[in-house]
């Protein structure tokens, strides 16, 4: 059956020459390439030891190519010199000699970059500061820290000169709001184009920093209580001063509640991760402890029975893709045996698998069988 | 013509596509005249195949994994016994692939 085989792959070789053989000469190619092709073609066959044959034989002989040297074992190993096993004196060259005495030389700009030969390293270092302090220091160049990033970014006017009649030191910027809005009213950088105290006389406050967050009319019927410790309020003498000083009651109690209802939206809720601690400007975090689980969901078998889906199975190719990576080619056990061929039927009854195949290719155990029929049945 | 190209993966389909690899990377061949080459192979070894051989086989063994996909099935078998009529041979697996014999009548 072997010569069978070989003569089938003979002939097929001999039927794909023939007939390209007409083409490659249309090309331009010539028939020189088609016999290259073919002998090349033959010989890997041969290699694999599917064909056999006078014909592959003598290509064999072309091509087989210098016989790799042997080495005689038996005679001790005397490698060349550029091979030789390195010695203490290859690996720690002898220390140079000389060691020139530190002498502090003045430096001149620019000095540093050439040293002339003589010099060790020694040299260098030692004049290394002095260099330094002449070009400058730019490292250790630090701009003091800002007094802002002790204070808590949210709530607070930056622009606002705080009085000295908070209670807090450093941060706190609504520890009092009530003598915050005074000042606001009295000192603002933002406000230099409106005199403060010039407002209308309904109690209106004309809003320039963006559209009306909270409405004027439900606000103005509370009534909060305003601490009087204010220095503007000046003693009522008169109806109109009385008028006065209730519009400027109400206009600081809508402030007031206004600014409370910021103070409430202001406390925008997180969501990239855990709770930003602020010690001194700097954000501290422990990665060890959590203060809350962010862990991402892991899936386990239970909760996939709960689920009541089938478990996915993915393990089970594995076994499969590994003889795949392992190749078809290896030439002293085919690890991957295969079969290649065309179906005319497959069925099945429960578990029984019935097949019919025609026109295959097999390669089992290192042998390449032929047929032009098979049945199988496999259970599965 | 469409021609199976799967006989591409036997032993002597892996021959020629290693010959033809190394003459179009030195040049030797074009990479279009390749293509031709193997078409032709295709053609030739189905009418090989149909003509040249009569052997049958018969096939048993447990199937330990099928796949129906573009009309091409793939079984791989365990502890599988191929008979003959001159040989048997066993494997502990093997790899069925098998296409469509109605799609080159069409």
């Amino acid at each position: 059956m072997a010569t069978n085989v070989s003569a089938v792959y003979l002939h097929v070789v001999d039927d794909v020459v023939s007939k390209l053989r007409e083409e490659f000469i249309n090309v331009g190619v010539g028939d020189s390439v088609l016999n290259e092709l073919q002998g090349l073609w033959e010989l890997k066959m041969m290699q694999c030891g599917v064909i056999q044959g006078p014909v592959e034989i003598n290509s064999a002989s072309r091509e087989s190519g210098v016989p790799t040297p042997v080495h005689d074992l038996n005679v001790p190993y005397e490698g060349s010199e550029e091979y030789e096993t390195p010695t203490a004196e290859m690996l720690f060259p002898p220390t140079p000699l000389q060691t020139p005495m530190q002498t502090p030389l003045p430096v001149e700009p620019g000095g540093d970059q050439y040293m002339p030969g003589g010099y060790a390293e020694y040299g260098m270092v030692s004049e290394r500061p002095a260099a330094d302090m002449k070009n400058g220091r730019p490292a250790s160049y630090m701009p003091p820290p800002s007094p802002w990033m002790n204070q808590r970014p949210l709530g607070v006017d930056v622009n606002v000169v705080y009085e000295e009649a908070r209670e807090e030191d450093g941060g706190g910027g609504m520890s009092q709001p009530q003598p915050a809005m005074k000042d606001f009213f009295m000192m603002t950088s933002k406000r230099k184009r409106e005199d403060p105290l010039n407002f209308l006389p309904n109690g209106y406050i004309p809003q320039q920093d963006g559209s009306g967050d909270v409405s004027l009319d439900c606000s103005s019927q509370e009534m909060v209580t305003v601490p009087k410790n204010s220095a503007n309020e000046a003693h009522p003498e008169t109806l109109h001063d009385r008028l006065n000083i209730q519009e400027r009651r109400n206009a600081d109690a809508i402030i007031a509640l206004i600014i409370k209802t910021k103070q409430a939206s202001a406390s925008i809720p997180q969501y990239d991760g855990y709770d930003d601690v602020y010690n001194n400007g700097v954000r501290t975090e422990d990665y060890n402890t959590p203060s809350y689980h962010v862990g991402t969901p892991k899936p386990t078998k239970a909760e996939a029975l709960e689920d009541e889906e089938p478990p996915l199975n993915e393990d089970d190719d594995e076994d499969d893709d590994e003889l795949d990576d392992l190749g078809r080619r290896d030439e002293e056990t085919s690890i991957n045996h295969l079969v290649l061929a065309q179906f005319e039927k497959v069925s099945r009854t429960k578990n029984k698998w019935k097949c019919v195949l025609k026109d295959g290719i097999m390669r089992l155990n290192n042998k390449d069988i032929l047929f032009t029929k098979a049945n199988g049945e496999f259970d599965f | 013509m469409a021609t199976f190209e799967l006989y591409r993966r036997s032993t002597i389909g892996m021959c020629l596509t290693e010959t033809l690899d190394e003459m179009v990377s030195n040049g030797t061949l074009s990479p279009e005249l390749a293509i031709q080459v193997l078409v032709q192979f295709d053609k030739s070894m189905t009418e090989a195949l149909e003509t040249q051989v009569k052997s049958k086989v018969s096939i048993k063994g447990h199937l330990h994994i099928y796949r129906f996909c573009d009309n091409v099935w793939t079984f791989t078998l365990q502890d599988a016994m191929f008979k003959n009529e001159e040989c048997q041979e066993f494997v502990r697996r093997v790899k069925i692939v098998a296409c469509d014999s109605k799609l080159l009548t069409q």
